[in-house]
């Protein structure tokens, strides 16, 4: 989100909280959150595909309600108001085309409204169908699901990307000499796809609540959580939509102050850090140990800042329209060891990884028919779901080497707790031995963490290497 | 962060939100108009530079910051500030050298090392009993004006000489307020205007005159962030010792050109005195004052391509150059400057993306010349 | 005089001078980046 942006819906927030009552609230924060998903996607080189990849976002989140909602849900007037609401909205936005002024809701200038018309109308069509349909829809689930992640791996794997942008080139009938991965950047998929996923998982399970249509799309594409998190639990989102709270003085300082806390970390600290924060450039420009050591430590503020900065706006304005969004940090930095650490650091994934990956892959390995001893599977859930973490990042090797460095960390450190739990206890039997055994912790987790960062903000294993080898002052 | 424990201390301290937000704004206003109506100039001095870090070798420039640590920008004292010559006092010993000039100097396409400040500093010469040290005041755009603010400058930081390199393209009356940076520092222009009675205009609409809702912090934002960047990047200028981006490739400068023999409008034959700023360059030797002053014509691509007959480059027709010389080495002998002529010391293939870039082989070249003449000056 | 300090420095009154300066900073770092002039010769 850039500063307008966050103002815009500041303001937004503001006068929701002023001057509406409950009944319009959740169809202006459905209003806002379609006009958002427009508004905030990035001008892509591939013509027209960044007015399309809205749409898509749009349409598959209200495919997927359809498919997680009951039979009898699916049916009720209020859903077909939501629809007709969002298709009619989308298709206003198509007619700005028709302005004579650059465009401002979209990324560039909409399509043919011949061509959104079509669109809208078949999926329309489909949608009136799929709804009609008199029972469950158990199997579209497991497609939808199987859809997001296959779209996942396209976006996080650049040759895949690379080829993607090919085709699409081909259809726009644009030169495909300079395809690229990064011509597909599709705003806050990741979490779309994420919340998603908990839905349809969660309608499997049967622990979904029943939500309407505007409820659902609502909670997928809330603005302030679009492009950067949190990642919410729907039947949490849904009561702050249904009952809100009406925000009393003091609400609104938190809130603010959260706004504004999160605007400073982000504009002010994480983009000054940017400047000289590790990169593939300066990592072999740097000349001596000392300075690559402050380049690293510089990515290690400006990462937490930018992303503990976006998740505070993200609640600060959350608070304000009534949605109360979970935490997502909570003092990573200060954690005395690397469980805590990621416990505590983009604290919504770890638990969406381990209610729909690591706690089912654990009971599976311990209830088979021949079952893992339990320091194994500690070992594999633990690897296994560093290592998704890291491919969910982007799919190359230095994502894998960092999901792997933090699956390694995680056993290590769970295995040295169990070994060290006595002997540790019975020396640190005063609070100054206590503070000083945490201080070393979190010295070390601190550092852990942050020479994993050089495999996350450089692009490739040998340029990663080459500035370890830097950091100790090795040629 | 505890919503709950935060309201329990906000209850009873009694905090509007719309009064706190009210009275911030209230803030902001009184802090921007204030920064309006306070003289702010010298902001620009506060530097962490030669403190925190070392100077740069060379002014601040440069257009794709992320990719040079280095920007642009107009204010002259924060320039100096992270600049390498403001490291503190004249170290004893140090025979103190300015190099002016335009891009050529400043080193466009080279490491700081392999310009002529960065080469004759490795020449270690010894003058007057001194080991020299040559500080690049070079910086972009032609312009005897941009030059002149400069030194009065740097006057101030005690040189012992100061070598001036020219050429052609800074003399035209109107180069001389084109320099972005000198049309955006209006005050020194109409002090030195007045102070050595230039003919210029001190009302020129070229001069970017600031209202007060420019000095505000609103109007000023924009200076003021890229002090704050310039220090930033002063970190990266440590840690990797780049201040430009050098690009992979360069299109050579041009070496055929059209049958077209006209200079700034004019096609000759006569070159006019008075459209060439002799009065700034004279300026100089006035600001200067006791400090000798070695001026150099400096190199020029000879070019022997299609219609060099009547061009020597993409810049020059042959006959405004011709004159130029003529007129700056007549200039020099009236004045007793010291003068260098060397607009054909280097070989052509020596020049890099245009007619005065310089590879670090010609630098070399040039460098030896400079320092040929400056070993023997009068000693005091 | 105790009193006015008092009166002046309330708890509202220092965040809003917090929020003040966080507002000049924000304002001051989000100015844009890109390079004042180009470069066109030398």
């Amino acid at each position: 989100m850039t500063l307008l942006q966050i103002l815009v819906g500041g303001a937004l927030a503001v006068a929701c909280g002023l001057f509406l009552h409950d009944r319009p609230r959740p169809y202006l924060l459905l209003v806002a959150s379609v006009l958002a998903v427009f508004w905030f996607q990035p001008a892509l080189p591939l013509r027209e595909v960044d007015f399309w990849l809205p749409v898509a976002t749009v349409m598959l989140s209200m495919t997927a309600w359809t498919l997680t909602a009951t039979p009898e849900s699916r049916r009720e007037r209020e859903n077909w108001v939501a629809a007709a609401i969002v298709l009619i909205l989308i298709l206003l936005l198509g007619l700005t085309r028709y302005l004579n002024v650059d465009p401002f809701l979209t990324a560039s200038r909409p399509p043919q409204t011949v061509s959104i018309v079509g669109v809208l109308a078949a999926f329309a069509l489909a949608f009136a169908l799929l709804n009609r349909s008199p029972g469950r829809l158990n199997r579209g689930l497991w497609l939808v699901a199987a859809f997001l992640i296959a779209v996942f791996i396209i976006l996080k794997a650049p040759a895949l990307g690379t080829a993607a942008s090919l085709l699409l080139r081909l259809w726009t009938g644009q030169s495909t000499t300079h395809a690229a991965a990064s011509d597909l950047q599709w705003l806050g998929f990741s979490y779309i796809a994420f919340r998603m996923i908990h839905t349809l998982r969660d309608r499997q399970s049967g622990r979904l609540p029943d939500v309407n249509l505007a409820e659902y799309l609502t909670y997928i594409i809330f603005f302030p959580s679009l492009t950067a998190g949190p990642i919410d639990r729907i039947e949490r989102f849904v009561q702050d939509l249904r009952h809100p709270m009406p925000l009393s003085q003091d609400g609104w300082l938190v809130a603010g102050k959260r706004l504004v806390a999160g605007l400073f970390k982000k504009f002010v600290l994480a983009d000054t850090l940017a400047l000289i924060a590790l990169n593939a450039t300066n990592a072999l420009q740097v000349r001596t140990a000392g300075w690559a050591w402050l380049l690293l430590y510089a990515y290690a503020f400006e990462i937490y800042l930018d992303f503990s900065g976006y998740t505070d706006i993200a609640i600060g304005l959350g608070r304000m329209l009534g949605i109360n969004l979970p935490e997502n940090f909570n003092a990573p930095y200060l954690k005395p060891n690397l469980i805590q650490f990621w416990n505590s650091w983009h604290m919504t994934l770890t638990q969406w990884f381990r209610a729909y990956f690591f706690n089912p892959l654990t009971r599976a390995l311990r209830s088979g028919r021949r079952p893992l001893p339990a320091v194994a599977t500690i070992f594999v859930s633990q690897l296994s779901t560093m290592l998704l973490i890291g491919l969910w990042h982007g799919i190359s090797g230095n994502f894998v080497i960092w999901g792997l460095w933090h699956g390694v960390g995680l056993f290590v450190n769970n295995r040295w707790s169990e070994w060290t739990r006595r002997p540790a206890s019975a020396w640190a039997k005063s609070p100054p031995r206590r503070n000083l055994l945490s201080a070393i912790g979190v010295l070390v987790t601190f550092h852990y963490v942050t020479l994993g960062w050089v495999f996350f903000a450089l692009p490739t294993p040998e340029l990663s290497l080459a500035f370890l080898r830097k950091l100790v002052g090795m040629p | 962060m505890n919503p709950d424990s935060m309201s329990a201390r906000n209850k009873g301290q009694g905090i509007h939100p719309l009064r706190l937000l009210a009275k911030a704004l209230i803030v902001f206003v009184v802090l921007d108009l204030g920064f309006g109506l306070v003289n702010t100039s010298g902001l620009g001095r506060i530097s962490a530079y030669n403190l925190l870090f070392p100077g740069r070798e060379r002014f601040p420039f440069g257009q794709e910051a992320a990719e040079s640590y280095n920007l642009s920008l107009y204010n002259l004292d924060a320039m100096f500030a992270s600049h390498v010559l403001s490291a503190g006092g004249n170290p004893t010993g140090e025979f103190r050298v300015l190099l002016l000039g335009d891009s050529s100097v400043w080193g466009t396409l080279l490491q700081p090392q392999e310009t002529l400040a960065g080469q004759l500093n490795a020449e270690g010469l010894v003058v007057c009993g001194k080991g020299a040290r040559f500080y690049n005041l070079g910086y972009p755009t032609a312009s005897l004006m941009k030059d002149l603010m400069i030194l009065d400058q740097a006057m101030s930081y005690r040189p012992d000489l100061v070598v001036w390199l020219t050429t052609l393209d800074a003399f035209p009356r109107s180069a001389q307020l084109a320099s972005p940076i000198v049309a955006n520092n209006p005050a020194r222009v109409r002090d030195l205007i007045a102070r050595y009675h230039l003919s210029l205009d001190p009302h020129d609409p070229a001069l970017v005159e600031s209202t007060f809702w420019d000095r505000t912090i609103w109007g000023q934002r924009r200076d003021l962030a890229d002090l704050a960047r310039l220090q930033v990047y002063g970190l990266m200028w440590a840690a990797t010792g780049v201040d430009q981006a050098y690009p992979g490739t360069f299109t050579p400068a041009q070496r055929d050109f059209p049958a077209d023999a006209s200079y700034h409008g004019s096609s000759g034959p006569t070159l006019e005195e008075s459209q060439l700023a002799f009065d700034v360059l004279a300026a100089g030797q006035r600001v200067a004052g006791q400090v000798p002053l070695l001026l150099v014509n400096e190199p020029i691509l000879i070019s022997s391509g299609r219609n060099s007959t009547i061009r020597y480059n993409l810049s020059y027709p042959r006959w405004a150059y011709d004159q130029y010389r003529a007129m700056l080495g007549q200039f020099a002998r009236q004045a007793g400057w010291p003068y260098l002529d060397l607009w054909n010391a280097i070989s052509p293939s020596q020049f890099t993306n245009t007619e005065f870039h310089l590879t670090p082989a010609g630098e070399t070249l040039l460098a030896e010349k400079v320092a040929q003449a400056i070993r023997s000056p009068s000693c005091p | 005089m105790r009193r006015l300090l008092r009166a002046i420095l309330t708890r509202e009154n220092l965040w809003a001078l917090v929020l003040g300066l966080v507002l000049v900073a924000l304002v001051v770092l989000t100015a844009n980046s890109g390079p004042r002039w180009i470069y066109q010769g030398f």
